[in-house]
């Protein structure tokens, strides 16, 4: 057997141990965020409040402290944070899943010899739809835990405000896999047109 | 499809097997099945001149054309 077709066999397996990694990796974190104190954290913006801090240089003067981006930890968790972090660990679970899943079918169709088919062409697209919305969906998981952190504690010297993130990374990748994908699309007719010429 | 294949009738006439004629052109069963029933979407010059040449016979006696409107899309 050649490399080119022991390669699809053997991605088709690692995608298999991948999916059960990931299966695992899922229930340990989602028992790790609800039965333990580890801290939950959330990205936030901060912005210190003037007097409370000094910022000066001989070149510059003084300066001052905007918009600064991090993580807030709590290990007292709320009933919410709980369930929003178990919300995002899911959200991770099934992105993962699924990707997986739907990457396994394609290996498999490859290690088969048959790759081009209309259901292929339909996972791509699935895959290109998938990445971004599982994208945006993590992103507003975060900006809703933010959003709960925010309204819930009280920050002496310290101005910290909900972060939205919106990484459009997820969007271009899944635009051009889709494109992919309706390009193979057109491969699988040039293919169904070659089997059916005599 | 318009397009109509006589091979059975060809076959028929030539008391010759689809196996046979197989072999003889070097087509497998499932093509040469494929355009029988009508299910292939094109043949290859080579083709015809393969089967024209086991079955003694010209084009017009294997294909035929019916005026059909086209299937929609």
């Amino acid at each position: 057997m050649s490399t080119t077709e022991r390669l699809p066999k053997v991605l088709q397996r690692l995608t298999e141990v991948g999916i059960a990694v990931t299966a695992v990796v899922a229930v340990v974190f989602l028992l790790t965020a609800v039965f333990t104190d580890s801290a939950l954290q959330t990205p936030m913006e901060f912005t210190p409040e003037e007097g409370t801090y000094s910022l000066s240089s001989e070149t510059w003067g003084s300066g001052t402290i905007g918009d600064a981006v991090g993580v807030v930890g709590f290990t007292d968790k709320s009933a919410s944070l709980v369930a929003l972090s178990t919300a995002k660990i899911l959200v991770y679970a099934a992105a993962s899943l699924t990707l997986l899943v739907l990457l396994r079918s394609i290996l498999k169709t490859l290690s088969a010899g048959t790759p081009f088919v209309d259901a292929n062409a339909d996972r791509i697209r699935a895959i290109g739809i998938l990445i971004p919305a599982f994208g945006f969906l993590i992103q507003g998981l975060d900006w809703a835990t933010s959003l709960v952190v925010m309204n819930t504690v009280t920050a002496e010297g310290l101005h910290i405000e909900a972060r939205l993130t919106l990484n459009l990374t997820y969007l271009f990748i899944g635009l051009v896999i889709v494109a992919l994908a309706e390009a193979f699309r057109h491969g699988t007719h040039l293919q169904t047109d070659a089997d059916l010429t005599v | 499809m318009s397009i109509g294949v006589h091979l059975d009738r060809l076959l028929l006439d030539r008391k010759m097997t689809l196996t046979e004629l197989s072999n003889r052109v070097g087509i497998t069963q499932a093509n040469l099945s494929n355009l029988k029933t009508g299910k292939a979407r094109a043949m290859r010059f080579t083709t015809l001149d393969a089967l024209c040449r086991e079955l003694q016979c010209q084009p017009g006696d294997l294909l035929s054309h019916t005026n059909t409107p086209p299937p929609p899309n």
